[in-house]
């Protein structure tokens, strides 16, 4: 059985495919404004790294921000819904999930089997999201990807204290023009996020085995920053942003939820 | 059917345009009352027609100069209105002190726009003897101020003509908010809010005739059932919840088994009971109706009675009885009775493995999107 999981979030688009449960393909890249023509591009593309067509599959659940604007789609599903499901077939004994994601931020608290117990999202301001590193980045003039080593760098995190994200940005200009290390600064950034994020997830009465999942994940000061506030190790998938796809696909597998 | 709900919805386009002629046209006088509790029937005793004041949806601009951040977007709303000229056809408005943001706001109404009758109604925060005693006096304070404007007194057999009257329109609301549970899918959620905003906006009687006229109509319907994940609405204290909420719950699969609106369940739950005085069955319909944030139980307070059923036990009766799945809540910001209930029923609702949704409605909310997603994930939550 073939199935596709396409999450449509609103900075990236992830699909995964799996072929009688295991992951055959995956792929990734930036929604952008068409939430339709992205989602099938993506799909072919992956259907095509693993030489499958259009045709052989079986089901496609669609998640995310984007599920709604995807004609073929067999049923769609919410990514706290995916999420969970995801994170339970790779880590049995996992409780709770943390997810930093481009725009939003999700806390979850799982039951048995990868069941929503409980959870919170933070959709109403950027400050505790990818959003927030990715205007510092450019604000600092580097590159994403390079925050969290350049981070774990730094001999000082700097506090910073705007709540803004567009705030902070004016914050930095003049952290810099200060002569503060660029290393300090994002490792100050860092913990600022880590801070907001932690405060949602205590509002679950977190317990057990953490795992933290979307693309903020794969920054290791931001990971570094959260553990010492929850003071336990973070679980980190291998590829954490794809997830929630993943679940998709197995949710559409099991068939768990009838509407 | 829907021919009789559109004359509901005429009426809620321009309401404050209709009652100007209204008045015009009837030669009556129209007094404004803000939400809630306040004894219309005292009003309407005395000849006279009292109207909600509502807020509506336009951007506030002119009540931000006078009022603190604090302020609930209700109060906001209609005083914005006030000072926009919008009340002009009122002849007295009246004010009840239920909460801190009206308090503090009550005497600007009277200040920056003074209409030939003006009233602050304390309503009692205590369910119990002494706040009985309290509420007849306030209530008997307020006849003889209507009485001194009118000139003339109110018989108490006028009062008690019109607590008929206020039951019949109550009954009806009942009767169509039954038929909307036993016939799923017929009326939406919003239908009910149309419904009861109309009737705090027009003459009861009238509003009685055009209900007598939908029900036969709703009787005749038949309605699709389709599973649905039944759910308890909470919230929205003094406001109507917005139509593209209620519209997105009931989109997603859930169909609302009962709720505690100020602009549904709640307006027309119970009937006053007539007692020989219409004033002491005016106070006895406020202490005996159902729960509310600003109610205080000194029983439960001081931990010595616990037969009356407090605001969390109120809601989880709700869900029991109904056979619900989850509650969810339609929260409104700076609504502080609201928000100082909030964690006593969150923990109460824990307790009893009760699921809550917390929505936030309103300019402070975030997109309708987010909230697909919440009230999506939630309904998944109730079904797995």
């Amino acid at each position: 059985m073939i199935i596709a999981g396409i999450d449509i979030g609103s900075l990236t688009t992830k699909v995964a495919i799996l072929k009688n449960g295991t992951m055959v393909s995956h792929a990734i890249e930036r929604t952008g404004v068409n939430t339709n023509q992205i989602a099938r591009r993506l799909l072919d593309e992956a259907l095509g790294n693993s030489g499958l067509s259009f045709g052989d599959i079986d089901k496609v659940i669609a998640t995310g921000y984007g599920r709604i604007s995807i004609p073929f789609a067999h049923k769609q599903i919410t990514e706290i819904t995916c999420n969970a499901k995801g994170v339970n077939h790779f880590y049995p004994k996992a409780k709770m999930i943390i997810d930093i994601g481009g725009q939003d931020t999700k806390v979850i608290k799982m039951g048995d089997k990868g069941r929503v117990e409980n959870f919170l999202m933070n959709d109403k301001c950027a400050a505790g999201t990818g959003r927030f590193l990715e205007v510092a980045a450019q604000t600092l003039e580097v590159k994403l990807n390079d925050l969290g080593k350049l981070s774990l760098k730094a001999n000082k995190a700097v506090e910073i204290s705007s709540t803004c994200t567009v705030f902070a940005q004016t914050e930095i200009v003049s952290l810099v023009a200060k002569q503060i290390p660029r290393e300090n600064i994002i490792a100050g950034l860092h913990e600022a996020i880590a801070r907001r994020v932690f405060s949602l997830f205590s509002c679950l009465n977190p317990e057990g085995e953490v795992v933290m999942t979307g693309g903020v994940a794969k920054n290791a000061g931001v990971v570094k920053a959260l553990e010492n506030l929850i003071k336990r190790p973070l679980l980190i998938p291998k590829n954490p942003q794809i997830l929630t796809a993943i679940g998709a696909a197995l949710l559409g597998h099991d068939g768990i939820i009838n509407f | 059917m829907k021919q009789v709900l559109e004359k509901f919805a005429k009426v809620l386009e321009e309401p404050y345009k209709w009652l100007s002629s209204w008045k015009l046209a009837n030669r009556k006088k129209v007094i404004g009352c803000l939400p809630m509790y306040i004894p219309e029937e005292i009003i309407h005793a005395a000849g006279m027609l009292p109207v909600t004041l509502l807020g509506n949806k336009e951007p506030v601009t002119l009540a931000d100069k006078h009022l603190l951040t604090f302020i609930c977007e209700e109060l906001r709303s209609s005083y914005d209105m006030l000072m926009k000229g919008k009340f002009e056809f009122l002849d007295g408005v009246v004010i009840p002190l239920i909460c801190d943001q009206i308090r503090f706001t009550s005497d600007f109404w009277d200040m920056d726009h003074p209409f030939p009758f003006f009233h602050q109604i304390w309503l009692s925060f205590r369910v119990d003897d002494m706040g009985k005693k309290f509420l007849i006096s306030e209530f008997k304070r307020f006849k003889s101020h209507l009485e001194e404007f009118e000139g003339a007194s109110i018989p108490l057999e006028a009062i008690e003509k019109s607590i008929n009257i206020y039951n019949e329109n109550r009954s009806l609301l009942r009767k169509v908010y039954d038929l909307k549970r036993t016939k799923p899918g017929l009326l939406s959620a919003d239908d009910i809010v149309k419904l009861v905003t109309s009737s705090m906006l027009m003459p009861k009687e009238e509003h009685s005739k055009l209900l007598v006229e939908f029900l036969s109509e709703v009787e005749k319907a038949t309605a699709y059932t389709k599973d649905k994940i039944g759910v308890i609405l909470i919230g929205h204290p003094c406001s109507p919840p917005e139509k593209k909420i209620l519209d997105l719950i009931e989109e997603l699969g859930a169909i609302i088994l009962n709720d505690d609106l100020f602009t549904g369940y709640r307006y027309f739950n119970t009937d006053t009971k007539l007692m020989d005085d219409p004033i002491e069955s005016l106070a006895n319909h406020f202490l005996d109706n159902i729960p509310c944030p600003i109610k205080h139980y000194p029983g439960h307070f001081l931990n010595v009675d616990r037969t009356t059923p407090d605001y969390p036990d109120f809601v989880i009766n709700m869900f029991n009885k109904r056979g619900a799945k989850g509650v969810i809540n339609l929260g409104v910001m700076y609504c502080d009775p609201y928000d100082f209930e909030y964690p006593y029923l969150r923990e109460r609702l824990e307790k009893e493995k009760i699921p809550l949704l917390n929505i936030r409605t309103g300019l402070e909310s975030t997109s309708l999107e987010t909230i697909r997603t919440r009230l999506g994930a939630f309904l998944e939550m109730l079904q797995a």
